[in-house]
């Protein structure tokens, strides 16, 4: 019996000193407080965007695609963590011409780290908590969470400033399962620069802002 | 579940919960100290009652009756020793050879034109000492780096004779003073708890016998943890690495008056005094109170603030444009005499938050990176955004450029659209309309875990004065609301 427990304990102790990444809900207050530790998608909260989804309006088109990218390793100066993002990429087709179209790079592995997810052009940033948060969500109960992500375009990669918020909502009408996402800008005029810190006048993405419904594929 | 399997599953769930715990201790770092000697901070009540503080305390002789609490100690100080020591913390230098504290200290008839640190300090040797140093500054201005200050003036020292029957005064030959001082980044400062690489530098002062033996002390930068220091003058570097202060010699980290809070905070002065300099112009607080009345509409409103470039005069605010691509937003230009803003966020009702964006602090740094000062340099803390909500007006503010555009460059912080995703995260947490105090903590905790060298300040209602808001060092785990100290 002794020998049993002696074993067990050996075990135990091989098992919890290499544990050494606690694992914490990625969108709990306290994000990257703990050095090495898992920010974690824990609720799952990734997975009803994952997929394609399609909104069409006449020869106006928006396709979006999004996967999971897990254990990312964002090595922050101040403390270095591992956390969860979801990825997207898109097509948008303005009056029949195709304006932009990254949906090939979906499949891309960039690599492990921050940097690389990064070069996804949408890309996981926040829960927003409340539907009284600024994209408000009318329809939506006061408690009902939200996907905030962060959107970027290959032609627009390297200018700065052009902040912005695309929120997702999953919902189901009449049995359909879609996605509402609110595409809002937080660009501050005179704050946008080019990649040598000259000011520019860009104050849009080829996807215009504003809110888009649309259905699972 | 029999006795044998019982006492099997108590030993593996003791075995798990030690280990576990055992192997848990690497979340936390050390802010060890590398410097050669150590700088702390501890409160009066805390060292009274150690045993070494305690005897070298009471070697100091008292005009009247002894103490016998800590409080009474400091309350009954100005009749004993003529001075009463402030409740700010005390400064511990360690060194090798030698442990000195030194102390803020105020008198009944103290004026603004100096401050005093009594200064006692032990040898391994037990060689006492204690002195008064009086600081005379001619100009006592604040350094952004490390929330410190120049200082230019005079230093006297007087020697306080221990052991005797009376308080009194004795003369000294060593009319020299060893400060401790840190480089970080390179600017010459004393150092502060924060300071990891501390040297020494010795000063000749004014003795008390009146012999002037050193001459005027010119700019020297006050340091890490709130203190400050002159240097300069007629003292040579000495010191140097080692941690072992020469015989007899006097050794201190200045606290001045004004820096540090009871709570032990550093209160950057200068941003404070830029803020309410802007504030005492009649025109922008007119503007202000038109910002007040506009905190209910569903768009942003505003005034920019230019300085004329060769007076150096604030010019009276410009009301803001609207951006013509978003109507609900103002345009804030940045360059050429620009120097900040003031403005308002749209209604929190309409999901807006009712504190400081990402998007504000990318203006703040803006404005002061690319304003056009005429080649001359910078002074980082007359730039400025203000916030006005219905919960009031706030202001940020750079303390310490070299932190603040560093913070501000990190693209692990910022991504390339130029968003600040750790303090997105939190306001996300939070309602709109939630009590803004949360909102404070928030940015504040900001400012705090990416070291910004930022801060936040706040209106009176009639904006004749201005508080600090900062995160509360006392914080429990029942109430961790951020705290307001005076501009003063």
């Amino acid at each position: 019996m002794k020998k049993i427990l002696l074993a067990i304990i050996l075990v135990l102790v091989t098992i919890s000193c290499k544990a050494q990444t606690p694992i914490f809900d990625t969108y709990q207050s306290g994000y990257g407080s703990v050095e090495n530790a898992y920010y974690k998608d824990v609720n799952q909260l990734h997975d009803q965007y994952v997929g394609t989804w399609l909104f069409t309006n006449g020869s106006n088109s928006l396709k979006l695609v999004f996967q999971k990218r897990n254990m990312i390793y964002n090595d922050n100066d101040i403390k270095n963590f591992y956390e969860d993002f979801l990825v997207g990429e898109y097509q948008y087709i303005e009056n029949g011409i195709e304006k932009v179209n990254t949906i090939s790079a979906i499949n891309v592995n960039y690599g492990p780290n921050l940097e690389d997810v990064r070069k996804h052009n949408i890309l996981s940033q926040s829960w927003i908590k409340y539907a009284g948060t600024r994209p408000k969500c009318i329809e939506c109960p006061a408690n009902e969470g939200r996907l905030a992500m962060s959107f970027d375009e290959p032609s627009k990669r390297d200018i700065k400033g052009m902040a912005n918020r695309f929120v997702l909502r999953r919902f189901f009408d009449n049995g359909v399962e879609k996605l509402k996402v609110w595409f809002v800008s937080d660009i501050k005029q005179g704050l946008v620069f080019d990649a040598n810190d000259n000011p520019i006048d860009v104050s849009r993405f080829s996807l215009p802002f504003g809110t888009y419904v649309l259905t699972k594929q | 579940m029999n006795r044998k399997t019982k006492k099997i599953f108590l030993t593996l769930a003791l075995a798990s919960l030690l280990l576990v715990s055992s192997c848990q201790n690497d979340y936390y770092e050390e802010n060890g100290q590398q410097g050669t000697v150590k700088i702390t901070e501890k409160r009066f009540d805390e060292l009274i009652v150690n045993i070494k503080f305690r005897a070298l305390f009471e070697a100091i002789p008292k005009k009247k009756h002894s103490f016998s609490t800590a409080l009474q100690a400091r309350t009954a100080m100005e009749d004993q020793y003529d001075f009463t020591i402030v409740d700010v913390p005390i400064k511990v230098a360690t060194a090798d050879n030698l442990t000195s504290y030194t102390m803020l200290i105020t008198r009944e008839d103290q004026s603004n034109s100096y401050f005093e640190n009594l200064v006692i300090q032990e040898d391994v040797d037990n060689n006492k000492q204690a002195v008064i140093l009086k600081y005379k500054p001619i100009e006592v201005s604040e350094e952004i780096a490390h929330d410190s200050f120049d200082f230019t003036g005079t230093i006297e020292m007087q020697k306080i004779a221990l052991n005797t029957n009376s308080f009194g005064y004795t003369g000294t030959d060593v009319c020299t003073v060893t400060w401790i001082m840190c480089d970080k980044y390179g600017t010459e400062h004393v150092a502060g708890p924060r300071c990891t690489q501390t040297y020494t530098k010795t000063m000749k002062v004014f003795c008390d016998t009146g012999t002037p033996t050193g001459g005027n002390n010119s700019g020297g930068s006050g340091g890490d943890g709130g203190a400050g220091s002159s240097s300069g003058g007629s003292g040579g570097d000495g010191g140097g690495p080692g941690s072992v202060i020469p015989d007899e010699e006097v050794v201190t980290s200045p606290i001045t008056p004004g820096l540090v809070s009871p709570n032990g905070q550093v209160i950057a002065k200068k941003p404070c005094q830029e803020l309410n300099k802007l504030t005492n112009l009649a025109a922008n607080k007119a503007a202000l109170n038109n910002l007040k009345a506009k905190t209910g509409l569903d768009k942003e409103n505003g005034y920019n603030q230019t300085k004329n470039p060769l007076t150096g005069i604030l010019n009276s605010p410009v009301q803001c444009q609207a951006n013509p691509a978003n109507p609900n937003e103002i345009l804030m230009p940045t360059g050429l005499a620009f120097i900040g803003a003031f403005h308002t966020h749209p209604i929190d009702s309409d999901g807006w938050v009712p504190m400081f964006s990402d998007g504000d602090l990318l203006y703040l740094f803006m404005v002061a990176q690319r304003h056009n000062n005429n080649g001359q340099p910078k002074d980082y803390s007359e730039y400025f955004l203000t916030l006005t909500v219905p919960e009031g007006t706030f202001a940020i503010k750079i303390k310490d450029w070299v932190k603040f555009s560093k913070a501000m460059n990190n693209t692990k912080y910022w991504n390339s659209k130029k968003e600040l995703t750790a303090l997105r995260r939190k306001y996300d947490n939070r309602v709109p309309t939630d009590n803004i105090i949360g909102f404070k903590k928030d940015l504040l905790d900001t400012f705090k875990d990416l070291d910004m060298g930022a801060g936040l300040y706040e209106a009176n209602t009639d904006f004749s004065g201005w508080t600090e808001v900062t995160l509360n060092p006392n914080a429990t785990l029942f109430n961790d609301d951020p705290i307001n100290i005076p501009c003063n």
